[in-house]
């Protein structure tokens, strides 16, 4: 039983066929034409190495001049002021963690909810929903209040959980929408084979549910790498505090250091940046060697 | 690839991910020993937590270290801007997880300012502390509750005119110091071809700064008891004539194209840097922005100088916002004396001089300070003859009434409102602020 | 091929309106529950102990705050403020939902092309989404100041007549507070379609080439129907995540200038943290949270019946 012979087709993919389609001036056209959207498009990125690969009076006196001589001082700053060797170690931990158990977690739940048409797995499925729309502000005391019990402040534990339980809605919403979608036919085949609900997810319905996984890792991830409020509540000031918090703590009531800021924003978001591409062209792969409808 | 290579793949994987994890969980920073705080520090004078804001945080970090040798008590200090220390104070403070030293707004202008934390009993009393008597009487004002000192300033600041030397210079202007010399000295400028006045009041903030400065000279000297009169609703903002005055000043401004163009969408930080460039002439702020400022110019603190703004035709009337920034001791604190001794040493006259000296800014304790930095000088003979006072707001009953400043205040400069609906609107939220 | 595509979108979903499927997988209810446990314990417990401020005077304070039966809801509906905030959040929601889902789906369809840039483009037009509230509201403020880059780049292009106090002027201020949002999120929208369309096979577009379909023929009969799941989530998304929205009006316009762009959101924060009134600002949240289920119950029940019919 496996998910390329499902697809039953030994057509290779269309895009080999069109990547090695002649250059031909239209072709030529809009590929250009698509770059100088995009560069039009990522024009605050230029604005935003300006800040980062300037000194302050340089940034005043010439804002949007090209950076020829870059203050490469700032990133060297950010690192070593924000101490943000450790705080990358921090958040690599929490995201990691907390996307692994929100993958595992919340692919299962919506399993369930997506194949039971009953009237308990509607409600169980809005419970989830309705996480997406209330308000954090609303449990954030109470939260706190356990994990000050649980003596889980100031620790990855505290964070890691909340962070799994806070982006569960989502992942249950993205799985289980793409779930409703995909045919039974495959799994219903692996519980012919004999196979049980869970191996059967397993083998067949998890590795087709790819691109849906790499939309929840990559939207959970950048929510949990990005997230600041929290973090600073369960573990600001102590050695597990995450980027953000290490990164705005540059900040002040009447002047920033926006230089340090930038640059260590432009070393926070580095790493994400190149999980998310190397994350699509892994799940245009799981493409074009599995689904083919 | 076959199900069977990936099944073994997804195994090895397994295998590797709970190695990791187990190795990890065991590794510091997922459960709490006992007393993780202290693991590395000698434990003999105990320890004082600090929740400070970002500013304190950077003047306090060399004085912490030289008490933690003086001594052996380890403070453990955390930061946060003031905006977020706020909002977390309030939920620590319930929760009882608060540090044993807090940073607290001065009066009542935050949920966690000194006189609204003093009254609901959250702080310690320190008014038994030798330090009390150096409170200038701006500060006593504002550390105050019921006659107990709360709060301890570990520095000042004012709200001063900065200007540009070389701009003022070429336009061969002389510093004002009455308000027709400050119109007149505007007019030269725009004649210049300079924005007279920045006015990055984007978000209300640096607007604010202005109600401030020229109510401490049109406002408080004349009627020192004012709050006492608001509070008691003798008078309200509304019908207190020195109060219209001070929006009227403003208009002026405003009116003769004084201010910069678009003011409500320029940010701050675009405001200094045109006045660090030369497009404009000076900006009015708090001197805790002053570093920010002289960071926009190669030249540094050298290419500004600062006065206090002058509100009347009466030079001699001027006087000067000052704030303090407060640190107070938890009531719930473990141990209130290492926060006191702590609070003791800081206010010795040399860690007060360290203290201002490395942030630039005005000492919190009157104890005879020599600053090394000459940028707030021309503002210290009015401090000297006490012409200075607190900003207008902290005696205020809470922040609405500054929040609804700052929000119908961007609409009154816009022309959208009349200063009587604005002082009106703000006289309502007194109003709900004392029920 | 397409009748087994189709069949599963139909018989799969959950929910009354499927009930008349007979066919049940038995997937057990016990593979829910690590999930239901983070989602109680992070979620559901702590919202439902807080939600009971709502009804109370809580200030923030230690001990029991009084109860105040509905007086915080009563003052909700009857302060003016809080409507205009309300009208502003639904401005936002449906502005912001609209044109972003349109921009996401024309990326998506864009990038899921032959072109040769477009692993490049995909993480271009993606970048945005990576950066925080603070770092975009700074970059914005500076780009939409009045004789910022945005002016300066309509003046060198002769169309000087178009400048504006982007965030200054309270009449354009909304407008450039939504356009900010959707720069920063089309990148999710398309991210979202570009899943969805690994599972439109390219066979069904190439026998209704065939067929003589003409592009956009093949758009609206062929890819648009089968992206309905993806439609789904990205519309409910943005809506829930716009009805929601807070950090970038904070760090932007701080509401302003004036009331301008102040949302929901914004007046509840403000209502805690700056007048330290947590019982009627959680009174705030607890409405906001009704309005935004009530949008996404109608809004899924539309387009489960548009998934449904395709």
């Amino acid at each position: 039983m496996s998910a390329v012979e499902v697809g039953g087709t030994t057509t290779a993919p269309p895009r080999v066929r069109h990547g090695g389609r002649r250059w031909t001036l239209p072709r030529i056209g809009a590929e250009l034409g698509m770059l100088v959207v995009a560069a039009v498009f990522l024009f605050p990125f230029y604005v935003f190495l300006s800040v980062a690969l300037k000194t302050p009076a340089d940034l005043a006196r010439s804002p949007l001049a090209f950076p020829t001589d870059p203050a490469l001082a700032n990133f060297a700053d950010a690192w070593e002021r924000g101490d943000l060797g450790t705080a990358m170690v921090n958040s690599v931990v929490v995201a990691g963690f907390s996307v692994l158990m929100l993958v595992a977690v919340g692919s299962l739940a919506a399993y369930v909810l997506a194949r039971r048409g009953s009237r308990l797995s509607y409600g169980l499925y809005l419970l989830f929903l309705l996480g997406l729309m209330i308000p954090l502000q609303l449990g954030m005391v109470p939260l706190y209040q356990v994990m000050r019990d649980l003596n889980l402040l100031q620790t990855y534990t505290s964070l890691i959980i909340f962070e799994v339980g806070h982006q569960l809605p989502l992942a249950v919403f993205l799985y289980a929408g793409f779930l409703r979608a995909l045919p039974k036919e495959y799994e219903e085949a692996a519980r012919v084979d004999g196979a049980g609900p869970l191996s059967a997810f397993g083998r067949v319905v998890f590795p087709l549910l790819r691109p849906v996984t790499g939309t929840v890792v990559i939207l959970s991830a950048i929510n949990i790498w990005n997230d600041f409020l929290t973090p600073l509540l369960y573990v600001g000031g102590s050695p597990q505090q995450t980027l953000p918090v290490a990164i705005f703590a540059f900040r002040g009531e009447f002047a920033s250091q926006w230089q340090i800021i930038f640059a260590g924003m432009g070393i926070a978001i580095l790493p994400i940046l190149v999980v998310y591409f190397l994350l699509q062209k892994y799940v245009i792969k799981g493409f074009a060697s599995g689904i083919k409808g | 690839m076959t199900i069977d290579a990936r099944s073994r793949v997804r195994r090895t994987a397994t295998a590797t991910l709970a190695a990791t994890l187990t190795t990890a969980l065991t590794a510091c920073g997922f459960v709490n020993t006992d007393d993780s705080s202290t693991e590395d520090g000698s434990d003999d004078g105990g320890t004082v937590t600090a929740y400070v804001n970002t500013e304190q945080n950077a003047g306090l970090a060399p004085l912490v270290e030289a008490y933690q040798e003086e001594t052996g008590t380890t403070v453990d200090i955390s930061s946060a801007n003031t905006d977020e220390l706020n909002q977390q104070l309030r939920v620590q403070l319930t929760s009882g997880t608060a540090a044993d030293l807090i940073r607290v707004s001065p009066g009542n202008s935050s949920p966690v300012a000194a006189g609204v934390l003093g009254r609901e009993g959250e702080l310690a009393d320190l008014t038994d502390a030798a330090w009390t008597a150096d409170l200038s009487d701006d500060t006593r004002a504002l550390a105050e509750v019921d006659g107990q000192v709360l709060a301890f300033p570990v520095s000042r600041n004012a709200i001063v005119m900065a200007y540009n030397k070389q701009v003022f210079a070429d336009a061969g202007l002389e510093v004002p110091t009455t308000w027709s010399e400050l119109v007149a000295a505007c007019q030269a400028l725009a004649d210049a071809g300079v924005t007279p006045i920045a006015a990055p009041f984007q978000g209300g903030i640096y607007f604010q700064f202005w109600v401030y400065a020229l109510a401490a000279t049109l406002v408080y000297p004349e009627n020192p008891d004012i709050d006492e009169q608001l509070a008691a609703g003798e008078t309200t903002l509304a019908t207190n004539a020195a109060w219209g005055e001070v929006f009227a000043r403003i208009a002026e401004l405003r009116d003769a194209g004084f201010l910069s163009e678009g003011m409500l969408g320029l940010p701050p930080d675009q405001g200094l840097q045109s006045v660090a460039t030369g497009e404009s002439a000076m900006v009015l702020l708090v001197s805790a922005g002053l570093p920010q400022l002289h960071g926009y110019s190669d030249q540094g603190a050298e290419a500004f100088d600062v006065f206090a703004l002058p509100a009347s035709d009466d030079a001699a009337s001027t006087h000067v916002p000052v704030a303090p920034d407060f640190l107070a001791v938890n009531g719930a604190a473990e141990d209130p004396d290492a926060a006191l001794a702590f609070l003791e040493f800081l206010a010795q006259p040399e860690n007060v001089e360290a203290y201002a000296n490395e942030m630039g800014v005005l000492p919190g304790l009157d104890v005879g300070v020599s600053l090394d930095s000459a940028t707030l000088d021309p503002i210290e003979p009015l401090l000297a003859e006490g012409r200075s006072v607190g900003y207008a707001n902290y005696l205020w009953p809470n922040g609405d009434v500054q929040q609804t400043m700052l929000q119908s205040g961007q609409e009154w400069l816009d022309g959208a409102i009349e200063t009587a609906d604005l002082l009106t609107q703000m006289d309502a939220e007194y109003a709900r602020g004392q029920s | 091929m397409t009748v087994t595509l189709r069949r599963p979108a139909v018989a799969g979903g959950p929910g009354p309106g499927h009930r008349r499927v007979r066919r049940r997988s038995n997937v057990p209810y016990l593979l829910v529950v690590p999930a239901l446990v983070f989602y109680a314990f992070v979620v559901l417990v702590p919202t439902l102990t807080g939600a009971g401020y709502a009804f109370t005077d809580w200030a923030g304070r230690r001990g029991t705050p009084g109860f105040v039966g509905l007086d915080n809801f009563t003052e909700l509906f009857s302060a003016p403020a809080a409507r205009s905030a309300l009208r502003n959040t639904l401005i936002i929601a449906v502005s912001t939902t609209v044109v972003q889902t349109l921009i996401g789906l024309a990326l998506a369809l864009a990038l899921h092309s032959s072109l040769a840039s477009r692993n490049v483009l995909r993480t271009m037009f993606f970048a945005p989404a990576l950066l925080p509230p603070v770092i975009i509201g700074f970059l914005w403020q500076y780009i939409l100041t009045p004789a910022g880059p945005l002016n300066d780049a309509l003046g060198s292009v002769g169309l000087g007549g178009l400048t504006q106090n982007w965030l200054g002027d309270a009449s354009v201020a909304l407008a450039s507070v939504i356009a900010v949002i959707i720069w920063q999120n089309a990148g999710l929208t398309m991210v979202i379609y570009l899943a969805g369309l690994q599972g439109v096979p390219p066979e069904l577009h190439e026998a209704a080439a065939i067929d003589g379909a003409g592009r956009w023929q093949r758009l609206r009969n062929v890819t648009l129907p089968l992206l309905a799941p993806a439609t789904t989530i990205a519309l409910s998304l943005t809506l829930i995540g716009s009805l929601k929205l807070f950090d970038q009006v904070y760090v932007m316009t701080n509401g302003g200038p004036g009331y301008a762009t102040e949302t929901l959101s914004v007046v509840m924060y403000k209502e805690a943290f700056v007048s330290g009134r947590y019982g009627y600002s959680t009174a705030i949240a607890l409405v906001l949270t009704m309005i935004v289920f009530a949008f996404a119950l109608l809004q899924l029940r539309g387009l489960r019946r548009y998934e449904v019919r395709q």
